[in-house]
């Protein structure tokens, strides 16, 4: 049976829409949506909204909008109302969409899954398809970007070519129904990626996303398409030798702070400039050198962070040393003069910011204070993991009954039920012996939507609270009386 | 004492108000019990289902909470918080290995109202320390949840008030024994009692 245990951690106000892409020249503040910038050509730019999902979604949240018109309204600003914008879940789907949009001279805003765009994007030629697959394969050969892969393309383009006019497919929904995986097998691991880009929601079901609040699997949601993002011009470097090695983080932390300081000299981390990604490269005794990246979940602002004593700088940092320290430590220990990792030296390179307008930059707020200070974000920059929230659906079926919120204004709805609920659930449920519960008491019969399903029965259960070597455990007996522990009353 | 003569008799710190649990049976035991603005230490050891009044309790708070679990192997259930009728866009989770290390930077500043720190590690002195003066200096309500049942004869000066919570299947009861707070006192509730008031 399968299970559905993913948690859901969603915010209300959701960013449904990976991508952006902006038919338009670059411009100095190339960085003003997201951090992370990719050149497709000379006027097709994708912004990568995924690493930025939170900064959009809370300020849309205080501002009582939505991250997408926010964003909207900030490449409106920047680029102006006559480009053309796509919003869309894959790089390769919003670049096709683009070339027939551009051949049509339309501009403005499209959503790829607006139910119209959907409609056109399925009725694009298979010409098209290949004239777009061939321009990728240009760029990626610039870029010397999956070679491999790509090694006999033209063969297998040829291949496909004739194989779809034999099947009489003319349009790219036409080859929807076929599966990447046949795709894979018939011609290359390239190939099965091309339709995977192509039809990204499709696949996307087939794995499980990671929907960590603050995270996400890049790679997950690329499907193997390879990401090269615009680098920050003459990115702030801050370099500190010291003059004796140093171990222990108490005193790492002083001399960091002066770096910190130094990098508020470079006004590409000042207002409204915040900082996403830092890369320190620490340089050991033996001048060895080992690279960590520190990654905010929410753009930090310096100034701000400065005023607090760089809290939040100052505890990724420490994360970051810790973990560091603790892999160098098992490599020291059969060293004879060291036992611990000494430290004579640093780099701190800024790798990626965010500047938005002062339009959509609450560092302009007048509740500038109240608003930082009150929110999660802040908290979040100053912690190790992620921090998540749930919502709970009305399916009477233990483990399937909640969900991520999708809506934005979607309302938690109650759910009335007698039967007590488990504190821990377990991944799947754990077969045991009959024998081994004490005592139980019955909780409630589950059933399921048994005129959907082929097979119902699994979800036919018994529940019970049931004492297991001194532990109250949820158990369930399934039709054929097998027994089996699926959380822990805690 | 000074509390005492300021409250008509009840040992409630600076005129915080009894939490209001909207069932019956908990206002009684919980009257005079000052949770608000302090460091609480709750014996819950897993599978006793001691965490039931703590979350009655963040229910009782409605306002922003974080809960911290050092459980890495166990998924939290969030069905359970809302079959219990908690606000649930108010409840933050977080799952951190070593809390009391990791987050007391980001705890100093946080603006949460309420902090459960469900812990399955040794808590040192400084660490209590570090926590009930937080609690104090930000009006902040911790409450600490061990993984075993607390003793008397072990006391903790940093917590306000000690509970252990355990349930019997026999009875179908769920007893509160408090072992510091107002006086050392016991309860036990019928389990649908506690669930609708």
């Amino acid at each position: 049976m399968g299970e559905v245990l993913s948690l859901f951690t969603k915010p209300e106000n959701d960013l449904e829409y990976s991508y952006l892409l902006i038919n338009a020249f670059k411009k100095a503040s190339a960085f003003n949506i997201s951090s992370q910038v990719m050149k497709l050509s000379d006027d097709y730019y994708v912004h990568d909204l995924k690493v930025v999902k939170s900064y959009w979604s809370n300020l849309a949240q205080k501002k009582e909008s939505s991250p997408i018109e926010l964003i909207q309204r900030e490449a409106s600003l920047t680029y102006g109302e006559d480009k053309l914008y796509i919003f869309c879940h894959h790089p390769f789907e919003a670049y096709l969409l683009a070339g027939h949009l551009i051949q049509k001279k339309s501009f403005g805003f499209y959503f790829s899954q607006n139910s119209r765009v959907e409609n056109f994007y399925g009725n694009l030629s298979l010409d098209h398809w290949f004239d777009s697959c061939r321009y990728l394969d240009e760029l990626f050969n610039k870029e010397n970007i999956l070679v491999s892969e790509r090694k006999a393309n033209k063969k297998h383009y040829n291949q496909m070519e004739k194989m779809f006019q034999g099947l009489g497919l003319s349009k790219i929904s036409d080859f929807k129904s076929i599966h990447a995986v046949d795709l894979q097998r018939r011609f290359s691991k390239y190939v099965g990626m091309l339709w995977d880009w192509t039809y990204p929601n499709i696949s996307s079901e087939c794995h499980e996303e990671n929907l960590d609040l603050f995270q996400y699997d890049r790679d997950v949601a690329l499907h193997g398409f390879v990401w090269k993002s615009l680098k920050i011009e003459s990115a702030p470097t801050v370099k500190k030798d010291l003059d004796y090695p140093l171990s222990h983080w108490d005193h790492i932390k002083e001399e960091l702070i002066n770096s910190f300081d130094k990098l508020l000299r470079f006004k590409q981390v000042l207002s409204p400039n915040r900082l996403v990604l830092v890369d320190w490269r620490l340089t050991l005794f033996d001048l060895e050198q080992c690279s960590t990246l520190i990654r905010f979940k929410h753009p930090l602002c310096l100034l701000q962070d400065q005023k607090k004593g760089y809290v939040s700088l100052l505890s990724q940092f420490q994360f970051a040393f810790d973990s560091l320290q603790g892999e160098l430590n098992q490599h020291y220990q059969d060293y004879d003069y060291f036992d611990v990792a000494h430290f004579c030296g640093w780099s701190i390179e800024v790798k990626e910011t965010l500047s938005p307008s002062s339009l959509n930059n609450e560092l302009f707020s007048n509740l500038e204070e109240m608003v930082i200070d009150q929110d999660i974000e802040a908290f979040q920059n100053r912690i190790k993991g992620s921090i998540n929230r749930y919502s709970v659906l009305r399916i009477d079926i233990p483990s399937l009954d909640y969900k991520d919120l999708k809506e934005p204004g979607e309302a938690i709805v109650p759910v009335v039920t007698e039967s007590l609920r488990p504190f821990f659930i377990f991944e799947s449920p754990i077969s045991i012996e009959e024998s081994q519960i004490t005592e139980r008491r019955f909780i409630e019969r589950t059933s399921s939507d048994w005129w959907v399903r082929w097979d119902s029965r699994e979800l036919f259960r018994d529940y019970y609270m049931g004492l297991v070597h001194n532990e109250l455990l949820y158990l369930y007996k399934d039709h054929l009386n097998r027994w089996y522990k699926h959380g822990l009353f805690s | 004492m000074r509390s005492e003569l300021l409250n008509n008799g009840s040992l409630i710190k600076g005129g915080a108000e009894d939490l209001k649990f909207q069932n019956a049976y908990l206002d009684r035991f919980f009257r005079g019990i000052n949770l608000q603005g302090t460091l609480s230490e709750w014996g819950a050891p897993a599978g006793q289902m001691g965490r039931l009044i703590p979350c009655l309790v963040v229910k009782a708070f409605a306002s922003k909470c974080l809960w911290v679990s050092s459980y890495e192997k166990s998924k939290i259930y969030p069905p359970y918080w809302h079959h219990l009728g908690v606000d649930m866009s108010k409840v933050y989770f977080l799952s951190e290995e070593k809390p009391l290390k990791d987050l007391r930077f980001a705890l100093r500043e946080a603006k949460f109202k309420v902090i459960v720190i469900d812990i399955d590690k040794y808590v040192s002195a400084s660490d209590m320390n570090f926590l009930a003066r937080l609690c104090s200096k930000n009006n902040l309500s911790i409450l600490l949840l061990r993984k075993y049942f607390l003793s008397s004869k072990n006391g903790n000066p940093f917590s306000r008030v000690r509970l252990n919570c355990s349930y019997s299947l026999k009875t179908n009861a769920l007893s509160i024994n408090l072992i510091k707070g107002l006086r050392t006192k016991r309860t036990t509730i019928q389990l649908q009692e506690v669930l609708n008031g």
